[in-house]
């Protein structure tokens, strides 16, 4: 028996709306509403969470950790640990590894890395098609009981419609969410900015808007037919948020997130070809973001992912075109947060659940999968979503901040293998972005099933 | 931290020539007139002057372009500079090295200025900022965004035909959204204070938000052609034909050409302008592009003159780079 | 600072006209040229002086300088023009003043690069100490012994001459 006290924390549980001071109990990786007077304070570790937020530890809808397959760009170890930085206790890792995560087998071998790593939980995302190629589906069944709570696809998309309403069909008999990115790729052709004013001065290939938009529609209408969920992966665009809007009012069942990063950065970004803003879904414009910020805080946008993309430091070391995309969002993820409720007048405790309750409402089993196989999954450190909170009877995943700690990221000390986030270096945002947002909200404690990681 | 214009060294001195954007009209004039002082060069029996003597000046030409590279070339021997040519189209970067090594074994050539020609907007940029701090770069084009000597020869031609800027009106004419060529002459229209620069082409041609690049959008070329100046015109490339943007040449030609009739629409005394090398019967008639209008040629020689103002308007300045390194070491 | 007056500086251009005149031949009548752009000012005096029948050349030596590298490109002031071919000619190359010489050494490469002269007369209105180049004047309007920190300046317009500290 391990017990866990928290004590002096602002206590801030979204699932039950709890925003107060109160004490902590954790005993066997489960919170308890007091310790056992026999076995009371003389085993329990007590930590003093004086100017310190408790809450339940972030969970990531999309992160890439790189491996198997990529691993001069990051490692299931490296990931998960900086993973805890950024306040997950869970990451969804995205199915775009070598080889793709389309068997139980590369699942295994995932949970396997993730559990001897001791970092985050990880959640493999599985793709729904094998290899990512688009055209077989993948053994959805096996792979939810392996532990793959959700199906996507990556930044690839399904081209073929006939095979995309028939994975939603699919998916839809066994209640599977399915996770896709808006995109078209005819229209989408070779651009590798928002086709807007700035890419235009730049002579850079532009990705209209219409090639979220297009695409969202076309998902929109099959979801409509098929009764499939669907989880609608980093948004970018206003009228994709207007669309998105529109099919929620109708009651499908459509659930979206947005990456941190396009919250705060806009096509201006890009202006002096930083390749270190080459994203696979552009920073658009800035009304295009004033619609993900409005969206975020009316709800139409559910949760809020890294979208995490470590790279090796010549991949980025190359004329803006030719630059891989994606930025490394985990170090400065918990700073980035922590601005929000300032920047878009929203409560603290809205914001947490953007990346708590709600994203585990998302992925939370809807019916029992008929297989007993789920259960045991649980219980090999995958996460347990049902009720994501810090309510008694809960898994204890939490983690401590500090709001007012300063981030100074740097590229030294940064945990991730990837180095690439135009945040190294920079104390506030008005340097980047004009914006008065200082960089602060730390992690000095991350706690998985009740015990301390960090 | 925001990145700042690589085009200036530390001492506010323009160090490279990457783009016609971040340079304002005092600097543009000066290019100008500093290129009047090269048109004489030609009339000696030595046709050059001893100015780059024992500089060495690198064509990097990633994109395949012998009349570019020839112009260069031309400049920077009337500069008394040595060149050398190397082809990139070919070789390693094709097996897959990286830019960056690439310019890494360049250096090591010991060249004081590199020419650079590259697919990918922003190379230039890219290079600017990762070689030796004492070598200079000018931009031969990159990808879609700029080719800043063919606009300030451009402007060279213009000036020399037309006079002031402020009186004028271009009007440029076709695939405006693939320009290189027109994206860095309107900076410098615009800069210069033109008085009105139009842009005519279809839908397809056009980028996003055009206007914003300081130009009136034109659907229809007749109305576009109406009094105006100067008359630009662009290279079509095949690739549009293929690409599903314009159907073909023959249409092209027939919505967009620019014909003797459609010239009567423009000024009397309008120029006509081309980069080069002109499609014949596809963005203009032969009778024009050889008529008493055209100055096609002229912009050819302005060239010369005009390079060699860039090359040595960067180049004077290495002394206090290289002081200034030699003072931290 | 010492100033010389229109009269003085006209007193030196006739004095050069003189010895000017004495030099020229018949048959093989020399060719002028300024450089820019005291010694075009100074030339055109001259020129219209003698009723020279060609037209006064006139040499921008900006790209002919040896301090290109450390000061890099001086102030523009047009190009070169040379009307007349030099080949086998007998110049007389004009300037406003003569201190260092690397001026007239600039002007005389250039006139080789246009073509081989018989031979080179160098004329200038003032002659100061401060050579740096073993190059003499052969015509001289007027001589000056002042120290390094002075210059010598021509203002065309008033066809005055001035002496002062050098503005940096």
């Amino acid at each position: 028996m391990t017990h866990l006290r928290i004590d002096n924390a602002r206590v801030i549980d979204p699932a039950n709306k709890l925003d107060e001071q109160r004490t902590l109990f954790i005993s066997d990786g489960v919170f308890v509403d007091q310790f056992d007077r026999d076995q009371c304070d003389d085993d329990a570790q007590v930590i003093d969470a004086r100017g310190l937020i408790a809450c339940p530890g972030f969970i990531d809808m999309y992160a890439r950790l790189r491996e198997p397959g990529f691993t001069r760009k990051g490692t299931i170890a490296s990931e998960s640990t900086a993973a805890l930085k950024a306040g997950f206790t869970t990451v969804f890792c995205a199915p775009d590894t070598h080889p793709v995560i389309d068997s139980s087998a590369t699942v295994e071998l995932i949970k396997q890395k993730a559990v001897a790593a001791n970092g985050a939980r990880v959640s493999p995302i599985a793709a729904f098609t094998a290899g990512l190629e688009g055209k077989l589906l993948s053994e959805l069944a096996t792979l939810y009981n392996a532990g793959c709570l959700i199906a996507g696809h990556a930044d690839h998309p399904v081209t073929d419609t006939g095979v995309l309403l028939s994975t939603m069909e699919y998916a839809s008999s066994f209640n599977i969410p399915l996770m896709i990115r808006p995109l078209d790729p005819a229209i989408a052709s070779g651009g590798c900015a928002h086709d807007g004013a700035i890419a235009t001065r730049l002579g850079l290939p532009g990705i209209p808007v219409a090639a979220e938009t297009v695409a969202l529609a076309r998902l929109i209408e099959l979801c409509t037919s098929t009764g499939c969920h669907l989880h609608i992966s980093r948004l970018s665009s206003a009228r994709a948020i207007e669309l998105l809007r529109s099919a929620k009012k109708k009651g499908l069942p459509i659930t979206a997130d947005v990456g941190i990063h396009h919250l705060y950065f806009t096509d201006e970004q890009i202006k002096h070809y930083d390749a270190n803003y080459h994203s696979a879904v552009p920073f658009r414009s800035v009304d295009d973001r004033a619609a993900l910020r409005d969206a975020l805080r009316d709800g139409t946008l559910d949760a809020i992912c890294s979208d995490h993309a470590p790279h090796d430091n010549d991949a980025k070391l190359a004329p803006f075109p030719s630059s891989a995309t994606g930025l490394s969002a985990f170090d400065a993820f918990a700073p980035l947060l922590f601005g929000l409720p300032d920047l878009l007048d929203m409560p603290l405790i809205d914001v947490i659940g953007k990346v708590t309750c709600e994203p585990a409402a998302i992925v939370a089993p809807k019916e029992v999968v008929p297989n007993n196989d789920k259960l045991a999954a649980i219980q090999t450190g995958l996460l347990d979503a049902r009720s994501y909170s810090l309510a008694v009877g809960s898994q204890a995943d939490l983690v401590l901040i500090d709001p007012q700690a300063h981030a100074n990221l740097s590229t030294e000390n940064m945990l991730s293998l990837g180095k690439n986030s135009p945040l190294a270096g920079v104390t506030s945002l008005t340097e980047i972005t004009g914006e008065d947002v200082a960089l602060r909200g730390q992690v000095i404690h991350s706690i998985i099933a009740g015990s301390l990681r960090v | 931290m925001r990145r700042s214009d690589p085009q200036f060294n530390q001492f506010r001195k323009l160090h490279h020539f990457l783009s016609i954007d971040g340079l304002d009209k005092a600097t543009l004039t000066h290019i100008l007139d500093t290129a009047e002082g090269f048109t004489s060069v030609n009339d000696k029996s030595i046709k050059n002057v001893p100015l780059l003597r024992g500089k060495t000046v690198a064509n990097l030409f990633f994109e395949n372009s012998t009349r570019t590279r020839t112009a260069f070339e031309l400049a920077a021997k009337r500069l008394s500079a040595d060149i050398l040519n190397i082809d990139l189209v070919s070789s390693s970067t094709k097996k897959g090295e990286s830019l960056l090594d690439t310019l890494r074994v360049l250096e090591s050539l010991q060249s004081d200025m590199f020419v650079v020609r590259h697919s990918d907007s922003g190379a230039a940029d890219f290079i600017a900022r990762h070689v030796a701090p004492t070598i200079n770069v000018v931009n031969g084009g990159d990808g879609q965004h700029a080719h800043p000597t063919q606009a300030m020869l451009d402007m060279f031609t213009i000036r020399r035909h037309k006079g002031a800027f402020e009186n004028l009106t271009v009007v440029i004419i076709g695939d405006i959204k693939h320009s290189r060529v027109a994206r860095s002459g309107i900076a410098a229209l615009v800069a210069l204070g033109a008085k009105e620069i139009r842009v005519v082409g279809p839908q397809t041609l056009m980028p996003a938000d055009v206007e914003s690049l300081g130009v009136k959008f034109y659907r229809d070329i007749d109305k576009a052609l109406i009094d105006a100046d100067v008359v630009m015109g662009l290279r079509l490339q095949n690739e549009r034909m293929t690409s599903a943007t314009i159907p073909s040449t023959g249409e092209f030609f027939k919505t967009y050409g620019i014909t003797p009739e459609r010239m009567r629409l423009a000024k009397p005394d309008a120029i006509v302008m081309h980069p080069g090398p002109t499609n014949r019967g596809v963005e203009i008639e032969a009778s024009v592009a050889d008529g008493e209008q055209s100055v096609i040629l002229q912009q050819v020689t302005y060239g010369i003159a005009v390079r060699m103002a860039v090359m040595s308007i960067i180049m004077g300045h290495g002394e206090e780079v290289r002081e200034a390194e030699m003072n931290q070491a | 600072m010492t100033k010389f007056s229109s009269d003085e500086v006209t007193g030196w251009l006739n004095q050069m006209q003189d010895q000017l005149q004495s030099l020229a031949v018949a048959d093989d009548p020399f060719f002028m040229i300024g450089i820019r752009t005291g010694g075009v000012d100074v030339g055109r005096h001259l020129h219209t002086a003698l009723g020279l029948q060609e037209p006064l050349g006139e040499l921008n030596i900006s790209f002919y300088r040896d301090d290109f590298s450390t000061v890099g490109l001086h102030p523009v002031v047009g190009p070169s023009q040379v009307p007349v071919s030099v080949e086998g000619r007998h110049i007389v190359l004009v300037d406003d003043v003569l201190s260092t010489g690397r001026t007239v050494r600039a002007a005389m490469n250039e006139i080789f690069d246009f073509g081989r002269p018989s031979r080179i007369t160098l004329a200038v209105l003032v002659q100061r100490a401060g050579h740096e180049l073993p190059i003499r004047a052969d015509i001289i309007g007027h001589s000056v012994d002042i120290p390094d920190n002075e210059q010598v300046s021509l203002h065309a317009q008033s066809m005055t001459v001035s002496v002062g500290h050098k503005v940096k």
